[in-house]
């Protein structure tokens, strides 16, 4: 750890560790239990479990608990120990036709059981990502800009919330993007994880996770689009969390529409990752003493050269 | 099976300080129960435990102004610098998750129980076995030096244009910010924006190239608020406010120059201070680029862009049908006419 170079650096962070721990155990309040914050704050843990990649609400609630509170940090220790998790196995690939519903709205017809899509479905286009390939990894390798959807579905599915609504929001606003969006049904419900016996062959349910589903529709909106059609876009992460479900599906279909435009693909791929974005920030607190020294003798040679009077 | 125990504030306020801390600095609101309230109310949903706060203060009368508070009043609980190893005043950790490694802490809970059950908690002493003996501590400055000043003395800091004469700062509860932004405006815009929105902004601006700036000054402590008596002579100071505050140096011009940034928000939130105080740099050296204000003053209210994306929820049957019957039109008439249409919006 950089500090350990500071004269007494090492004491100074064994009396940091020790304010955390005391701050996590003293005071007079009662101990925070697990089943406490996810029954009463179940948002909480629905974020951090969808931002770490990982169905697991006891270890979410430590998360939260061990973080203080900060959905950031909390998400960065489930990834983190994630990462540490053997890969048993892959699970049977589940169609979201199977979700057990609990929750279904839809925006854009009054009647029940009917998506909407279906009322006009000669003005969907066709997306091209019908075949059936295996998806794309991203626990493996990076999704980067040409990825296939998959990657970026999976990357938008663990990005964290509000860097993704913003990044939402700051693109549809634009005048040239700023056409009507509809979210076509919004769906939550449990999912079942189903996994291949080993000895008997059969697909058995292991587990069930909660999910948020979003299809959303959008015309055209950039010169020279084809005006007759809409688009669709996809969203589903894990938990009760719409924000995210929308701003997903919403950035899905406007990468879709034109991933050019403002790098947008670039964007959703490179800078919504919680982990990355945070964690580069947070190194700028770690030491940079030859960094900044030399700028500042840069700056100094700059000015000794330059004549008096004139920069 | 046994009821779950109802949340108490004080478990919220003790145990989940920086989710506190976060509702109370987006929604600008210094009123840590209400928003350990609004958190359990909105059941742990950031975003909508601000609106909830910030709703309950469009309600309170506003009784006085402050006095301005000047950040060397501020004491502090923690004060970093990762320009210098060892600026004027020293450097102070405080209580910090930087140094502690990134693991989930799995211990049992009823470990975890134990431990917290004892009501003044003792950390274990820390032996590092390297058998020297402890210096005694040194006495901690709680109000150092600010490092801007000496840099300022140092000559290498651009001058900020807008300083001369104080001007009284921008009100951005009473008036819209709409263009020329002062740097009051974008400040108090900031301190009160979605964090993972000013970081996602500060984000691209960094991966959009230039190198990264260094922070010369991070800290956290309490600021006195003090209030003119009405009937004595004098102020009082009638709260104290945790803030962290951040000061940034980067050189964005031209290679003479160190721009400087600066960033406050309640509470402790190193994020949104180091990200609030890099894109105020950025900001005035980009002070002629409307686009980037604009980004600034217009996407990062989290109140805003949520309530946006929670209205797409809402009925749009009308809207869809009419969007939906002129894409009918557009088809049949190019049908008609054997032209493509181009693109309409």
């Amino acid at each position: 750890v950089g500090y350990a170079g500071v004269s007494g650096g090492q004491e100074a962070i064994l009396a940091a560790e020790d304010l955390v721990r005391r701050a996590r155990y003293g005071g007079s309040s009662a101990w925070l239990e697990l089943d406490q914050i996810i029954e009463r704050l179940p948002l909480a843990v629905d974020r951090v479990m969808g931002e770490g990649g990982l169905w697991a609400p006891e270890l979410a609630a430590r998360a939260i608990r061990q973080s203080q509170g900060d959905p950031l940090e909390a998400a960065q220790l489930l990834r983190a120990h994630r990462s540490t998790l053997p890969r048993l196995g892959y699970s049977e690939p589940v169609g979201t036709e199977d979700l057990n519903e609990t929750r279904r709205i839809g925006t854009i017809v009054r009647t029940e059981n009917s998506a909407g899509g279906e009322l006009y479905p000669e003005l969907m286009e066709e997306r091209d990502d019908r075949s059936d390939d295996e998806p794309f990894d991203i626990t493996r390798v990076a999704a980067r800009p040409g990825a296939p959807r998959s990657g970026r579905l999976s990357m938008l599915a663990r990005a964290e919330t509000s860097s993704m609504a913003h990044l939402w929001y700051a693109t549809t606003r634009k005048p040239r993007w700023h056409v009507p969006e509809f979210p076509v049904s919004l769906r939550q419900g449990q999912l079942p994880l189903r996994f291949v016996h080993p000895y008997t062959g059969n697909a058995v349910k292991v587990a069930e996770v909660d999910v948020t589903e979003v299809r959303t529709v959008r015309g055209a909106a950039v010169p020279g689009e084809d005006a007759t059609k809409f688009s669709s876009g996809y969203g589903l992460c894990f938990g009760d969390n719409e924000s995210k479900a929308l701003a997903m599906a919403g950035l899905d279909v406007l990468v879709h529409r034109d991933p050019d435009t403002d790098g947008l693909e670039q964007q959703v791929l490179m800078h919504l990752d919680g982990p990355d974005s945070s964690g580069f920030l947070e190194h700028l607190k770690l030491p940079h003493y030859v960094d900044f020294r030399s700028t500042l003798e840069r700056i100094q040679a700059v000015r000794d050269a330059s004549p008096a009077g004139v920069r | 099976m046994t009821a779950v125990a109802e949340l108490e504030l004080e478990q919220i306020l003790e145990r989940l300080p920086l989710a506190v801390d976060r509702v109370m600095g987006e929604s600008g609101l210094w009123a840590p129960e209400l928003a350990a309230r609004a958190l359990r109310q909105a059941r742990g949903d950031i975003p909508a435990a601000v609106q909830l706060l910030r709703a309950h203060k469009q309600r309170l009368p506003r009784v006085a102004y402050s006095a301005p508070a000047q950040p060397a009043e501020l004491r502090v609980t923690r004060r970093i610098s990762s320009a210098f190893r060892e600026p004027p005043g020293g450097q102070v950790l405080g209580r910090t998750m930087d140094y502690v490694g990134r693991l989930l802490d799995l211990l049992p809970e009823e470990e975890g129980r134990t431990l917290g059950g004892q009501s003044e908690y003792e950390p274990p002493a820390y032996g590092h076995g390297h058998g020297h003996g402890h210096e005694e501590p040194r006495r901690v400055e709680r109000t150092p030096d600010n490092l801007l000043a000496v840099l300022r003395g140092m000559g290498v800091v651009d001058p900020v244009p807008e300083q001369a004469g104080d001007p009284e700062p921008f009100d951005i509860t009473r008036k819209p910010v709409v263009d020329d932004v002062p740097r009051s405006a974008w400040l108090q815009l900031m301190a009160k924006a979605d964090t993972g929105a000013l970081m996602h902004l500060w984000y691209r601006f960094f991966r959009g190239g230039g190198g990264h700036e260094i922070p010369g000054e991070i800290r956290h402590g309490s600021l006195p608020v003090q209030v003119k008596h009405p009937y004595a002579e004098g102020s009082v100071t009638v709260a104290e406010v945790r803030v962290s505050e951040v000061q940034t140096f980067h050189s964005l011009g031209r290679p003479g120059e160190l721009g400087a940034g600066y960033g406050l928000c309640l509470g402790t939130n190193d994020r949104k201070a180091i990200s609030m105080a890099g894109l105020d740099l950025r900001l005035l050296h980009h002070r002629d680029d409307p686009e980037v204000q604009q980004e600034v003053v217009s996407t990062l209210d989290g109140g805003d862009f949520t309530g946006y994306l929670q209205h797409l929820k809402l009925p749009h049957h009308v809207e869809f049908r009419s969007v939906a019957e002129r894409a009918h039109t557009i088809a049949e008439r190019a049908a008609g006419t054997g032209r493509r249409t181009e693109g309409m919006t």
